[in-house]
């Protein structure tokens, strides 16, 4: 016969493993990956199996937070990474994986984009293309240290048309087209990240966008990647549109930020507005360096009395 | 190019002394006011996205120190939150701007230009859209033209060389109006390679305030094909230079250079540079007497450098390059071989002055002795040769403002640039020996078309 108490023990044993089954899952969807840094108009957050919450500002964002916005609604996400999120209107997007060490800074995040549009700019752990997948409907994105812009559904359709992409909608699965752009850094940026790329990955064929301004469109799933090609200035704007801002009032007036070319980190006496000057470009620095010493040896630097007509005949006059 | 030449080397002295003080000045004021702020971490921000103040701080402090990605980041959020922040919309699009976003850029300030701004944002605005237009052209033409009063004092040429008594050698310090001018012309062809015409002009003249004989007239000019594909860039010219020296032709010059550079990571590129050209060098006349043996030098010329160029952040660059370079002659005692070392470092202050240190050594060892320079000699010239130089720039606009916007438009485009520079050679035959010290000072106007 078995003793009271160790019944007593093996059941509590079992309700505490059964507890923490349960909870277990709901634990670890509980990991918080980011926060809501700002946020427009209509945009909810749900985690899994809970009701859909709204966005506030400094509100937690965990991992597999269903994010859905409305038709004016925009959310910037902050993840723990320094990667920025921007779900535009209409948007749909699921963060479904996200692993970070921030002692290393290396990790990997994916995302599910089913609809709308969306901005990311990455931060620390995209420094492998291998490190951040995107995955919308019809194709797979490998982000590498850049900003990317992109829109799913009827839109890209839109843009895809009035770009001459396409003629006609055969073919194209209108609720989960794509069309993304690599906005930066470009190649002339003046900072210190680097230049971006974005594999674009279909179960057929890819593409790598690796220019600021280059696009690709993949029509239905399964189907080739269109791309790269450049974008108008006007289908960049529809993407400004949705995921920047335009004024709403009066301005909210001045202060605080002074000059904007200093305030950017300008050094635009040096840097760019020169041209080709003496400038900050290591290259012509060497140019200039290399045309001084060709100068030198045909006698006119760093002056000509010490050039070779004095190399020839030091007692020349003049050759002191 | 003619200047009237007098006595100017008091006033020179007092150009100079002017122009470095200020450029001192401000670019110590600039340094102190950069390195007073403290430093906000991205958990500051992560906890406060909402704190206006801290996080207008925090994309300031990202864009100086080079990270524009975490700059436009925030000032998005910003504008999420205060889409009228007009003085913020600015900052994004300088931003943009900086991070290549040209479209993005433009699509802030086409924004603001239907906005109410002070004379001070409408100001900064005109000047963005103007930066903005002209790196959206496809035909672009941008470059220098400076003046420049130069002083240097030679005064140990051939100090080595025992004929000469140390007591009474001659010196020769020497003082001379400078001229220089360096343009660029671009024609954006496109395409995947992102190819463009190119044609690139430069120009130094040189006019002495005391000895005339050896005015000199250097121009280069360059044209061909740049591109960019992926990680690397290219470009590959034809090169043309002439020397003229008191008037005579003295050296031309005509070949061809390839450049590669490859980014292999945000701050750090390598690169690739080599060249061939033919020399063909006149005889002179300086004075009565027609120099000696020049057009022995006629031959070709080869360099190859190879150089790392470091982004150190938004503001601190440098660069360091070895190279080879072998020159043949009719004359065997001109045809020499060289290894060079060529190092760089510059920084840039926020209100557009700079710092700029450089510095090259070459080793050259000659293919035969010089009999004709040293009688007798029966090795060939070898020597060691050193260039430093250091300048420190300031915009006019920094130091005289103006409240009329066209002049300080053009005061803007100006700027003072003070340098000395010291150049030594040491060979093998006193004969050859000399150092040279000196300074200049320069007014440069930078244009961008």
């Amino acid at each position: 016969m078995v003793p009271t108490t160790v019944l007593k023990s093996v059941a509590t044993a079992a309700m505490l493993t059964a507890t923490a089954s349960i909870l277990m899952p709901a634990a670890a969807q509980q990991t918080e990956i980011g926060v809501n840094a700002a946020v427009r108009n209509d945009v909810t957050l749900q985690s899994a199996g809970e009701a859909p919450r709204d966005a506030v500002v400094k509100g937690e964002v965990y991992l597999g937070d269903k994010v859905e916005s409305g038709a004016a609604g925009a959310l910037q996400i902050l993840l723990k990474d320094e990667t920025v999120f921007t779900a535009g209107p209409n948007s749909s997007i699921i963060i479904d994986e996200f692993v970070y060490n921030p002692a290393t800074a290396d990790g990997n995040m994916s995302a599910n984009i089913a609809r709308g549009t969306f901005r990311f700019m990455s931060g620390k752990i995209a420094s492998n293309p291998n490190n951040v997948k995107l995955n919308s409907p019809v194709a797979t994105m490998g982000v590498r240290g850049t900003m990317i812009e992109g829109v799913i559904g009827q839109d890209a359709v839109d843009l895809a048309r009035s770009e001459g992409l396409i003629d006609d909608t055969s073919g194209v699965d209108a609720d989960n087209a794509l069309l993304v752009v690599l906005r930066g850094p470009g190649r002339e940026n003046q900072g210190t990240n680097k230049r971006g790329e974005l594999d674009v990955i279909t179960t057929t064929s890819s593409k790598r966008l690796d220019e600021a301004g280059q696009a690709a469109f993949v029509p239905a799933a399964g189907s080739t990647v269109f791309g790269p090609f450049t974008l108008s200035v006007e289908a960049l704007d529809v993407f400004s549109s949705n995921l920047r801002t335009a004024p709403t009032g009066a301005s909210t007036g001045e202060g605080g930020i002074g000059n904007v070319d200093e305030a950017s980190g300008g050094d635009s006496a040096i840097s760019e507005d020169s041209g080709i000057n003496f400038d900050i470009d290591e290259t012509e620095i060497l140019e200039d360096l290399n045309d001084a010493t060709d100068a030198a040896d045909a006698g006119n630097e760093p002056d000509f009395p010490t050039g070779p007509e004095c190399d020839i005949n030091p007692d020349q006059t003049g050759c002191n | 190019m003619t200047f009237a030449v007098s006595n100017l080397t008091e006033t020179s002295r007092r150009i100079a002394k002017i122009a470095a003080a200020l450029a001192v000045s401000a670019s110590i004021s600039a340094l102190a006011a950069a390195q007073a702020q403290d430093t906000i971490t991205f958990d500051d921000v992560f906890s406060n996205p909402d704190d206006k103040q801290l996080n207008i701080d925090y994309a300031r402090q990202e864009a100086a120190a080079g990270n524009l990605l975490a700059s436009a980041a925030t000032l998005e959020r910003l504008l999420l939150t205060d889409p009228n922040w007009d003085e913020a919309r600015l900052f994004y699009a300088a931003v943009l701007y900086r991070l290549a976003d040209y479209s993005g850029a433009e699509r802030e300030v086409r924004i603001l230009e239907g906005r109410s701004l002070s004379p001070q944002l409408q100001e900064q605005l005109e000047d963005f859209k103007g930066r903005i237009d002209n790196k959206q052209r496809k035909t672009r033409l941008s470059g220098s033209i400076a003046v420049g009063f130069t002083y240097d004092d030679n005064v140990a040429v051939n100090n080595d060389d025992p004929s000469i008594d140390p007591n009474n050698a001659p010196t020769q310090s020497d003082e001379a109006f400078t001229f220089r001018a360096r343009g660029k012309y671009e024609y954006e062809i496109g395409g995947e390679q992102d190819l463009k015409f190119v044609a690139l002009f430069s120009t130094l003249s040189k006019r002495y305030d005391d000895f005339g004989r050896v005015d000199f007239n250097f121009i280069a000019a360059r044209t061909g094909f740049e591109g960019a594909n992926g990680p690397y860039d290219w470009r590959i010219l034809a090169d043309f230079k002439n020397l003229d020296i008191v008037g005579d032709q003295y050296l031309r010059e005509g070949g061809a250079s390839v450049r590669v550079r490859r980014e292999m990571t945000a701050q750090t590129s390598l690169q690739l540079d080599a060249d061939a050209s033919y020399q063909e060098y006149d005889n002179i006349t300086i004075g009565n007497t027609e120099t000696l043996f020049e057009d022995q030098r006629a031959g070709l010329k080869y360099t190859v450098i190879g150089s790392v160029n470091h982004k150190f952040d938004s503001q601190t660059r440098g660069s360091v390059g070895i190279g080879y370079q072998k020159k043949e002659a009719d004359f065997e005692a001109y045809e020499f071989d060289t290894a060079f070392f060529t190092t760089s470092l510059s920084r840039s202050f926020k209100n557009g002055s700079y710092a700029i240190g450089s510095y090259f050594y070459r080793d050259v060892e000659y293919a035969a002795p010089d009999t004709i320079v040293v009688p007798g000699a029966t090795e060939p010239r070898e020597e060691d040769r050193h260039y430093a130089r250091v300048a420190v720039g300031v915009p006019v606009g920094a130091v005289f403002e103006s409240e009329n916007a066209n002049l300080q438009e053009t005061l803007d485009d100006l700027r003072v640039e003070f340098s000395v520079f010291y150049d030594d050679r040491q060979a093998n035959f006193d004969v050859y020996d000399y150092d040279n010290t000196g300074a200049e000072v320069q007014l440069i106007w930078n244009f961008d078309r």
